[in-house]
Order: C-alpha cells, then structure tokens, then sequence
C-alpha cells in the first residue's frame, strides 16, 4: 500500500514537472523570446526607470510652468512608483523614438504612441492605456456603441477629421453635417441641429468639462489607441506594466491620472 | 484462464507503458523544439503593371509639386499608382530622394534599378523629377565610431561627388535638377556633429563640379536648408538657416548652384504671416531671397523643395484639417507675388507605410490611396475646377 503511494505520488510529480515544463514553454512562446530581461533586472537592482516621452503632443507630454506634465508623465511616473524607482525622462519626437529605444537609451516609450505591426518583430506593445479613438457626443443618455447605431441619424463631424473619413463610406445610410472646427461641432450639438457628434475622445472629454449636459459614448466607435512600447527582449518589463496597467483599470487608478488633465 | 488473463494483463500494462512513453516523449518534443520564426502573412498577388500611353499634367499653376516619398516601395503598381494621382491632381513636379547608398552600395558598382523603376513611371505620367542625393555608403563613412547614414568624412567628399557626376550623366536630358545633400544645417544631417557651412560649400562645389561636367544642362539646388531657430554652431542640434546661408555665401558658395533649394515649415502660422528672424513661417523665404539679393544672387530662383501644414488633432505644431486646406491653398495664392519662386512642394504625398504617428498628417493620400480632402481640393486648384 506504502509502495503503491510512493509510486502514485512520483507519477503525479512527474506529471506536475512535465506541465510546468509544458507552461513554461507556452509562456515564452507567448512573449516571443526566453533570453534574460538585463531591464528588468537593471531596475530592480536599485535602477531608473527611462522613459521617452514627447513634449509636442498635449496633454500627454507638455513643457508648463512646473517642468515637464501631463498623461504620458504621470503614468510614467505611476510606474515609476509601483517599481520603487526613480523616472528619468528623456525627450524624444517621432523621428528618433524608436532609435532611441532599440539602441538603450531609453526603457520605455509613453508617447501617445499608436502601435505599429511593422515594428512587431523589435517591440513589445502594452494593451491601450488610453483610447483617443472617435466616440459619439449627445445631449440623451442612450448613445450609440457601434457605427452600425448611427444609421439614419444626423451626424456632426470635423471637416477632414479621422471622424469626417471614417463616416464618409456610410455616407448613404446617414447624413453627415460637416463642421469647420470641434468647438463649431459641439455648438450644433447644443443647439440641437443634430442628434449627435463623431469627435475624438480628447476633444469630446474637454468639451463635457465645459458643457455638462453633453453625454460621451464609453467606448470608442473608431479605436486609436495609446500604448507603451518597449524592447521585445524586456519580457519581465512587459508583463509587469501589463499586469499594472490591468490592475490600475480595475481599482481606477488610470482612470483618475486622466480625469486630471481630461 | 486465470494465467491467460494475468497474460492479457501484463500485455495491456506493457502497452499502457509504451503510451505513457510515448506521450512524455511527445511532450518533451513540444517543450524542447525552438520557437518559430515569426512569419509575415504571405501578401496578396500584385497587380501587373502595364506602362499605358504617355500621360501630360493638366494645371492651371506649374509650381505645385509634391515630395514623393517612393524610396522604400518595392511594388511596382504602387510606384505606378502614387504617380498617376501625382499626375491626376495636377502636380507636374516631384521630389524624390534617390539614396546614395543604396544606389552605389559597393564602391564604384551603381544599381540604378530603382532610380530607372521610377523614373519610367514619372514620365509615362508626364511629371519633372527632381532628384534629392545624399545618404552615405557604409564604405564610404570611415570612422566607424562616428559613423552614421549621414557622415561624410571630408576624405569621402570626392567619392560623393563622383556619385553625383555618374547620376548626372545617366540621366542627361530626364533628371537635370539635382538638390545636394538634405537640411546640412542640422546636426542629424551632418552626420550628429555639428553643421559646417564652410564644409559643406566645399561639398557642394565638388559635386557641382562634377555634375556640370556630366551634363552642362543640369541645375544644381543648393542648401535644402532646415527651417531651424537654433542658434548658430549647431548647441541646439541646428544653425538658424538665414546664418548659415549667409556663411555658405562668405565661404563662395555663390559660384556652387544653379538655384536655392528652400524648405519652409509655417508649422501654425496662416501663409500671410509677417516674417521675422526669430519667427517660422511661410513667409521666411522672403528673409531667405534678401540674404540671396544681399549677396548679389538675384537672377537665381528659388525651389520650396519641403512645405506643408500638418493636422494631426493632438499635435502642438498641428493645425486643423480645415486650416491645412485654407492656409495651403492661399500659400499657392499668396506667393503669386514671388517672381523668383519656380515651384513649391508639398511634403508629403503618401506613405509607403503608416509611421501611425503625426507624420502621417502630412500626407495628402493615405498609405491605402484613400484621397484626402486636403488632394482633392488640391486638385480643384490645380486643375482649374474652383
């Protein structure tokens, strides 16, 4: 009976080891890679987090009187503060940013930076931390969630704005008011000419500030999401933001750093 | 009975085993085997590309002109087809960046492929071409410490010129205007060191040199100098243009081009914006032509090689859709007014690939050919429908 045991507890440990083995493997071929994370290992040994963050788009990244401020600064920041880490930012634009990032200077790119599947292959993206997609402006409670919903409405956008092009192919099933500006948009909004307006989220958060009776949709009809980027073999980075941004959508962490500037 | 069944039993245990083997080794295969290469999806078929009958630009205004941006399309149908709305809007000018690198990769052994590619499809559709040279060979960069895609060693100054010689002769009579170098008054540019105007005269004089010798007809655009308010000396990763125009002229680069090449961005600016030295907008090119008439350089014209306003929502030197259309249509009117201005090209008409960032909001057709409000009211001015 003892013998029996021995050996029923030695098949099940070989089983638990050749799962473990079996996950592991799965897991990295998840991440795409199974190399150390020097980053990783870098931060947690008393390191700093660098961050690139790009001071010409507002409100992510802006130069005020107290320095350097915004969205992508606080996240930043937040990171910084959930590793135990000082953040040192450094300022990228467009053009140098991923150079920037391949080549060490920088851990992380927080950016309003959109994900690129041309650069899959060299980088990690987070899931969205923000979406500045195109979402629907009303004065009643009930908007519409999908473009489909906005058949038959009457529809305020921006002249040549991602909103004009993304509705200008259902041009058929809606009517389409184009305005010269956002502000222009939002006033036919109020003034009740239209039932609603395609803005994107920025300007559709700004304007609720300023007029509390206008209602936004919860999610984006047109996605444009903000995500951070890093190299692909920091696999241990990426799974902590991952598991971080995951938490701050649940406890309302990230929501609060935006409310601060949107 | 009893025997044969313990028999059949010891057979199943065996076989159970054999399986249990089979199995773990399976299991082993699967956790040891490596990684797949990540595969890019395999990519529709391309259209054929057929050179239909030779085209001509129908315009009502011969200056406007687009930067292409064809150096990385490797589709045929789509150099083909970027041209052909080049051509459709009513643009009879591009520039295009033909890569010094890419073309004489190995020293002395010239791929014009994609330089004959294009050009075939420019002219099927009636278009000038302007040809932007620059971007090192790695041959060519010495020091590889230093080296970068835009470090040229003074030592590799012949070399560059050799190149721009051997381009000019090709292309006698389809390509005769040629900008050397790109913005040279930035650090980024000059290789990240900072800009040397006197160098770079040196450099312009060698490779215009070498062009006229090619081919007595070509124009050689000199400067393609950055709109920049850095200070001079290259501390802020720049020098302020109407500075480092004015020592090119002090180190005699008047005797070096044919014409100035200028990029001028208004960034928020309308286009009737008051010019001042510490201000970029479009107007500028007014303080550019005094210092050119101050040095006695009247007679040549002026290209606007790189312009443009960009509207992406979030950008700080962004304006809005609206205003990109409005201020760069009245650019086109306002600078009616400059004799000396050959044309003026918008940077940039389409990208091979989204950079999904704010460059893409420069660009008057997507990477998909989706037409821009922006190319069609274009195309209403140009061609004469408004």
């Amino acid at each position: 009976m003892r013998g029996a045991g021995n050996k029923f507890l030695g098949r099940l440990a070989g089983l638990v080891i050749l799962g473990a083995m079996l996950v592991s493997s799965l897991a990295l071929r998840s991440t795409g890679t199974g190399s150390p994370d020097y980053t990783w290992r870098r931060i947690h040994e008393g390191g700093t987090l660098v961050v690139g963050v790009d001071p010409s788009i507002p409100p992510f990244a802006a130069f005020v009187d107290e320095g350097l401020a915004g969205i992508d600064v606080e996240v930043a920041q937040a990171l910084g503060a959930e590793f135990g880490v000082p953040v040192r930012f450094v300022l990228v634009t467009y053009d140098g940013m991923f150079d920037a990032l391949y080549t060490g200077q920088i851990d992380l790119i927080i950016a309003a930076l959109r994900p690129d599947t041309n650069r899959a292959k060299q980088v990690f993206y987070t899931q969205a931390y923000f979406d500045a997609g195109q979402v629907v402006v009303g004065l009643n409670d009930a908007l519409p969630q999908h473009l489909d919903d906005l058949s038959g409405q009457r529809v305020v956008v921006e002249f040549a704005s991602d909103g004009d092009l993304a509705l200008r192919p259902l041009a058929g099933y809606l009517t389409i008011i184009s305005a010269l500006s956002v502000e222009e948009a939002i006033q036919i909004v109020l003034d009740g000419e239209v039932d609603y307006a395609l803005i994107d989220a920025i300007s559709a958060r700004l304007a609720s500030r300023t007029h509390p009776q206008l209602q936004v949709s919860d999610t984006a009809l047109v996605n444009d999401p903000y995500v951070i980027a890093m190299r692909r073999s920091d696999w241990r980075l990426y799974n902590a933001i991952e598991n971080i941004l995951n938490q701050w959508k649940t406890d309302g962490t990230l929501e609060a750093i935006i409310r601060r500037w949107l | 009975m009893f025997a044969k069944s313990r028999n059949w039993a010891a057979v199943i245990n065996k076989q159970a085993a054999l399986l249990r083997g089979a199995v773990f080794l399976g299991l082993l295969i699967v956790w040891a085997a490596p990684i797949p290469p990540f595969r890019e999806p395999k990519p529709a078929p391309s259209p054929t590309v057929q050179i239909g009958p030779p085209q001509s630009v129908q315009t009502i205004d011969p200056r406007v002109c687009v930067h292409t941006r064809l150096t990385d399309e490797v589709e045929s149908w789509k150099i083909q087809k970027t041209l052909q709305l080049v051509r459709e809007m009513g643009a009879s000018t591009i520039v295009e960046f033909f890569p010094w690198a890419y073309i004489e990769n190995s020293q002395g052994t010239y791929d014009w492929n994609h330089v004959d590619r294009t050009l075939l499809h420019a002219e099927n559709q009636g278009l000038q071409v302007i040809a932007r040279l620059g971007l090192v060979p790695a041959w060519a960069q010495g020091d590889a410490e230093r080296a970068t895609l835009n470090y040229l060693p003074d030592e590799s100054f012949d070399d560059f010129a050799r190149f721009v010689g051997a381009f000019a002769a090709r292309y006698q009579g389809r390509i005769d205007h040629l900008i050397i170098w790109n913005e040279p008054n930035l650090n980024f540019e000059w290789g990240e060191r900072p800009p040397e105007p006197v160098a770079y005269t040196r450099l312009l004089g060698l490779a215009y040199n070498a062009a006229h010798e090619a081919n007595p007809d070509v124009v050689i655009l000199g400067g393609a100098l950055a709109s920049t308010l850095a200070a001079p000396g290259g501390l802020q990763g720049g020098w302020d243009e109407l500075d480092y125009l004015q020592r090119m002229y002090e180190a005699g680069a008047g005797a070096y081009f044919d014409a100035l090449a200028v990029h001028n961005y208004p960034f928020t600016q309308p286009p009737q914006a008051e010019p001042a030295p510490d201000i970029l907008n479009f107007r500028r090119v007014e303080l550019i032509r005094q210092i050119m008439e101050d040095n006695g350089d009247s007679a040549k014209p002026i290209y606007i090689t790189e312009t443009g306003w960009n509207d992406h929502p979030r950008y700080a030197y962004a304006v809005r859709p609206a205003q990109r259309i409005q201020y760069t249509l009245a650019m086109y009117d306002y600078s009616q007014r400059y004799p000396w201005l050959e044309v003026i090209c918008l940077w940039q008409f389409r990208l091979p690939a989204p950079t999904n960032s704010y460059p893409d909001y420069f660009t008057l057709v997507s990477t998909n050919f989706d037409l821009k409000p922006i190319y069609e009211a274009l195309q209403a001015y140009a061609r004469g429908w408004q």
